[in-house]
């Protein structure tokens, strides 16, 4: 028998971020009491009562600053408004056509022009899905991510895609198919808001769960014109800072690590100016 | 872009965390909490019990904030130390257990959601093999190789963290290292890590 244990291995990272979110919420609760004398009426009627109520401190509040981790994020994502047999339905739909893992989570719903669209996690992909679009109920794609846990500063690209339009007329595909540029992405607790800009067009993405949708409408004749410039996405906090950038051409690309070491990046990868100087990475969720 | 992030010692961090910046605190956890789940399985054998003595190990390190200064530029080796404490308290509550139902049954193999399943299964029968052996050994030179040999704490460090003198350390671990060689049916080669 060798004397030298087996090899060091990672806390899975499931465990790692629940154990982390019940330390960081056990140290902001105060001691439980369990028994807590209560002194009853007294005064006029002369009338002293004791009773013993059973006191259940409720959640403190935690203010996350910049860079902290958001440790009270919900579980389970949550669409207001989405009838749960509904969302059982996309998750399962959405599921069904794209992912080969099973178990995708809805976390952001948007309906504009162009239809409507869910963004969908698994425990290592993104799961980009149409849904009612033309010719099916949901059409869904999926992106593995190098670590669903971390993010590469306050804002992370797991999908930018653009799709022209279905065409008119009687030769179309899908007549009448609205043409559209998307990002969608996981954010930091510190993000409130996200734009995304694509040949000198700029709009604000819909944000639930830590994540974003963004999409740019086009018409239904509209082509991925050759060269499209870079899009660009950016994120701000709740002062209107910008604490994050993804493929601005005048930002220097950076590098992020976990504890671990392991380096994040960007599904849109741009040549990392100093691959030796990466910065901590942000937890998602 | 304004961001910046900067990446404080752990000297840094402990004393923003004793002022109650729990981001501070959690960076110290993302830090650390791999190589105090490691060290705590290698005291136990077993990783669902190395995850309970990681949360207890870092519960208890934010009791202490208030009265605990970092002697050194690392929380690691007192981190370690701290989890060393929690698993010892943890034993005698066992034991007590053990002594009220006379009897224990071996912790069932916990599934676990990561890849690697039978890995750590072979893990913990392992580990469990190689702490029958380590157990045999005086408590102090038992948690003296366990923090130097295989959670890789210098003789400094764990001289620092548990109060005693470096030549001590040394010492202790040596013995341990003999001890333990004699008590291992050597079936294959003995390794020990580099010392430091």
């Amino acid at each position: 028998m060798n004397t030298m244990p087996p090899v060091e291995r990672d806390l899975p990272l499931d465990r790692h971020l629940a154990i982390r979110a019940e330390l960081l919420k056990a140290i902001h609760s105060p001691p439980r009491r369990r028994w807590l004398p209560i002194a009853g009426a007294v005064g006029a009627l002369g009338v002293v009562g004791i009773a013993v109520a059973m006191l259940v401190p409720g959640p403190s509040p935690i203010a996350i600053s910049p860079g902290a981790k958001p440790t009270l994020a919900p579980a389970e994502p949550v669409i207001a408004g989405l009838d749960p047999g509904r969302r059982k339905q996309i998750e399962e739909g959405c599921d069904r056509t794209a992912n080969k893992e099973g178990g995708a989570k809805l976390y952001n719903l948007i309906t504009d022009q162009a239809g409507t669209f869910g963004l969908l996690y698994t425990s290592a992909s993104a799961v980009s899905c149409t849904i009612d679009g033309p010719g099916m109920p949901f059409n869904a794609g999926y992106g593995n991510q190098s670590s669903m846990a971390w993010l590469p500063g306050h804002i992370s690209v797991d999908s930018m895609t653009a799709a022209a339009g279905g065409g008119t007329g009687k030769t179309a595909k899908y007549p009448g198919a609205l043409g559209n540029e998307m990002a969608v992405g996981r954010i930091s607790g510190a993000v409130t808001k996200v734009t995304f800009t694509s040949n000198g067009e700029t709009v604000d993405a819909v944000i639930a769960n830590q994540t974003y949708v963004a999409r740019i409408v086009h018409s239904a004749t509209w082509r991925i014109p050759e060269g499209l410039p870079t899009s660009v996405v950016r994120a701000y906090d709740a002062n209107g800072t910008l604490i994050g950038t993804v493929n601005d051409p005048a930002v220097p690309a950076k590098c992020y690590h976990t504890p671990d070491g392991e380096v994040v990046q960007h599904q849109i990868l741009r040549p990392i100016e100093n691959p030796t100087a990466c910065t901590p990475a942000q937890p998602w969720r | 872009m304004t961001e910046r992030v900067h990446d404080p010692d752990d000297r840094a961090l402990w004393s923003r965390a004793a002022s109650g910046d729990e981001s501070a605190f959690g960076t110290l956890f993302d830090r650390h909490a791999k190589a105090v789940y490691n060290h705590c399985f290698r005291l136990t054998a077993s990783w669902a019990a190395a995850e309970e003595h990681l949360q207890n190990t870092f519960l208890m390190a934010w009791r202490k904030r208030d009265s605990v200064v970092l002697e050194n530029a690392s929380a690691r080796p007192w981190l370690l130390t701290v989890a060393t404490n929690e698993v010892r308290s943890w034993r005698r509550t066992l034991a007590r257990r053990v002594r009220l139902f006379e009897k224990l049954q071996p912790e069932p193999a916990v599934p676990d959601h990561a890849d690697h399943v039978a890995d750590r299964v072979d893990d913990q029968r392992r580990m469990a093999d190689l702490l029958a052996a380590v157990n045999k050994l005086p408590r102090n030179e038992r948690e003296a190789l366990a923090l130097c040999v295989w959670s890789g704490v210098t003789y400094a460090e764990a001289a620092t963290v548990l109060g005693i003198a470096e030549g001590s350390v040394r010492a202790r671990v040596s013995k341990a290292k003999s001890r333990l060689t004699r008590l291992v049916a050597t079936t294959q080669p003995l390794t020990f890590a580099e010392d430091r």
